[in-house]
């Protein structure tokens, strides 16, 4: 009797933790998971509740094997259905008995297998109906898919703990000697709590996510500000030099009508010893950010480079035309660029030397390239230790970081090299081409 | 012999870069010559079309009123022949040459200064950047001989001189190994001993995440079981391993 009572109890289990799963379970699947829960209950009748909680870990990490994509979810999923069935079991005797007039301990202990079977039917078709209702009116699958990694996991751990304190409230509820109807009554309190808690935890997480992308907007507002500003100065650049360029053609044109021969091949080679346009450079760099086509790399190369021109660094930029980079890792292949570039300005504002960036693409691969011009050259078979840098103690935490960064991206090829004066960081990446 | 090929759309130009490359031949006695000096980039590709040879070209990037320009010249002389040298002539020394370098895989730039087309003579300038295409074409000519390995990360393969190779280090815990060379250090997805595989025997484990090429070994330290290499590079060796490091190092 005890046995078939342990039967029904498991089916209960099995059915209300793994009807609401995304996927489907097979049958063996199911008959493993109904006889471990059986064997757990059997158990239980001789130590007492505590093995629900084991029972129930136990019962997660089985599905958690079985479990091939979303695991997390079904994780929670499971907790959730397991949470039902305890809520709905009680909410189920206490009706029972309301509308037979039979008072529960009785319908628990003289009709028990009678309780226990329609139970285990009606929990069967409510499951069912939950299902149907959760992915075919609400789509739960669409919803699952887009959860955030933070709300996912917070969701799961609050589910998880509240199930142990509820189980492990049952378990010392019975053994201090509270009656059943104060369980009961925990019960629904805890059930409650949970909702509460879990709705809070999706709110937060939703609040840091709006305000971390508000702030994300302010950034980019600002950027785009401050290019504006750049590309005005540009304009007067080139005004600037345009009309330079012009007088000197008037001034030869001069000679020329005057006949001065020998005064326009003066003043020729004057012009061609003058020194070349300074600024030039400079607006090369700017013009160049148009060929990025990844606003957060625009983004982050203007910053950069408005950054080492106003502590007057020479930059040379060099970007091929259509510069796109669609890659996973985009955020970190940045913060590495970003590490390497502030190394390249920070050695190269000591000895007012030179930058080059340079950022070109094949057919099939892109290729990023920041150089510096250096005085000392860099030792390096150390450069990437933590805490090596030619700037001296307390340095150097930059490219520790970035060499952790990329050995997280398998398809990344670094490499670095001194050769002529230039210390080169480069890394190169293949292509996504577009599956069609 | 090397066949040099000029492609520039103006005339007095072309005339100028030809007469300046010929000069350079026969005053540096370099065994090339000129075999065609054309402003119309059909005509290149025509001239060249039965022709297998490696070959130099210099190339106008510029190439007004012409159905093609320099880079697409270049690319198709590159389909023909990927040995083919390309040197590209620009007036506009904003030109991302770099990034031409990196797709077309160019040899060399030259910019034309007006400086250049003034006076007759050799200058000294241009002739310098010439020596320097010269040198890297007879590198890369030596460099056929030399023995050599590739590497793979995917679709990016590297090509790596086993004489420049001093050691191979691999990564703990994830599948990364490091080759050290002088001034070059590379990340390479292959495993430590797939790359061993393509190594000579000059070079052995000094433990088992290290592999070192021993014509770069200097000295041991067999106290505390360092070995130091060329580069200012140390690395460390295993119990195991001494005694053979040892003995390869006193055999050398």
């Amino acid at each position: 009797m005890k046995i078939l009572y342990s039967i029904i109890g498991a089916i209960c289990v099995v059915t209300s933790s793994c009807g609401l799963l995304t996927g489907k379970i097979k049958f063996w699947q199911y008959i493993i998971l109904t006889m471990y829960v059986t064997l757990m209950g059997l158990l239980g009748l001789s130590y007492g509740q505590i093995i629900g909680v084991a029972m129930f870990l136990g019962l997660l990490i089985i599905l958690l094997l079985m479990m091939k994509e979303n695991r997390i979810e079904n994780l929670c999923l499971a907790c959730t259905g397991y949470m039902f069935n305890l809520i709905f079991n009680n909410v189920f005797l206490l009706t029972g008995s309301a509308m037979l007039g039979i008072s529960v301990d009785r319908m628990e202990k003289d009709y028990y297998l009678a309780t226990s079977i329609i139970y285990c039917f009606i929990l069967l078709v409510t499951i069912l109906e939950i299902r149907r209702f959760l992915y075919q009116r609400l789509n739960l699958l669409y919803y699952i898919e887009g959860i955030p990694y933070t709300i996912r996991n917070g969701l799961f751990i609050n589910l998880l703990m509240y199930i142990i304190i509820f189980l492990f409230n049952i378990f010392w509820g019975q053994k201090v000697g509270y009656s059943a109807s104060a369980l009961r009554f925990n019960c629904i309190l805890f059930f409650i709590c949970m909702l509460i808690s879990n709705q809070l935890i999706v709110a937060c997480a939703k609040y840091v996510k709006s305000e971390e992308i508000k702030s994300a907007e302010k950034d980019k507002q600002h950027l785009m500000e401050n290019y504006i500003v750049c590309l005005e100065n540009m304009v007067e650049e080139t005004k600037t030099f345009r009309h330079d360029y012009k007088n000197t053609l008037s001034t030869m044109a001069g000679f020329i009508h005057e006949n001065q021969l020998k005064e326009l091949k003066d003043f020729f080679y004057m012009q061609l010893q003058r020194p070349a346009y300074t600024k030039l450079d400079e607006i090369q760099a700017w013009e160049y950010l148009k060929n990025i086509q990844s606003m957060e790399l625009k983004g982050l190369m203007f910053e950069k480079l408005l950054f080492a021109i106003n502590k007057g660094i020479h930059v040379k930029v060099e970007i091929a035309e259509h510069f796109d980079v669609q890659y996973d890792g985009l955020k970190d292949l940045i913060s590495i660029l970003g590490i390497f570039i502030d190394n390249a300005i920070e050695a190269a504002e000591k000895q007012q030397g030179l930058i080059r960036i340079i950022l070109a693409q094949s057919s099939e691969h892109i290729m990023f390239q920041i150089m510096n011009s250096y005085d000392k050259k860099p030792d390096i078979s150390k450069i990437f230790e933590k805490g090596y840098s030619t700037k001296g103690a307390g340095r150097g935490l930059g490219l520790y970081e970035a060499r952790i960064l990329l050995q997280k991206y398998t398809d990344i090829v670094h490499e670095c090299n001194c050769k002529d004066g230039w210390f080169t960081q480069q890394l190169q990446i293949t292509k996504i081409t577009s599956q069609t | 012999m090397l066949d040099i090929y000029i492609c520039e759309d103006i005339e007095i130009q072309l005339k100028y870069i030809e007469k300046i490359l010929k000069e350079y031949i026969v005053c540096r006695k370099k065994d090339a010559r000129i075999v065609a000096a054309r402003r119309d980039p059909e005509d290149i590709l025509s001239e060249i079309s039965n022709h297998s040879n490696p070959a130099l070209f210099f190339i106008d990037v510029q190439l007004k009123g012409y159905s093609i320009d320099g880079f697409e010249l270049a690319k198709r002389l590159k389909k023909q022949n990927n040995e083919h040298s390309i040197v590209f002539l620009t007036s506009n020394d904003k030109l991302a040459y770099k990034v031409f370098e990196y797709e077309l895989d160019a040899l060399d730039y030259i910019i034309k200064k007006p400086q250049y087309f003034c006076n007759n003579a050799e200058n000294p300038e241009l002739s310098k950047r010439l020596d320097n295409i010269f040198e890297k074409l007879h590198n890369i000519d030596l460099q056929k001989h030399k023995k050599s390995i590739t590497i793979s990360n995917g679709s990016i393969l590297t090509k790596l001189f086993l004489d420049d190779i001093i050691y191979i280090q691999a990564v703990k815990r994830i599948h990364l190994v490091e080759i050290y060379s002088y001034n070059r250090v590379i990340s390479c997805r292959q495993s430590l001993k797939s790359i061993f595989e393509l190594l000579t025997d000059r070079y052995i484990y000094v433990n088992k995440s290290c592999i070192v090429n021993m014509d770069k070994a200097n000295s041991l330290d067999k106290q505390n079981r360092y070995l130091y290499l060329d580069g200012e590079f140390q690395v460390e060796i295993s119990y195991r391993e001494l005694k053979n490091v040892e003995k390869v190092l006193n055999n050398l």
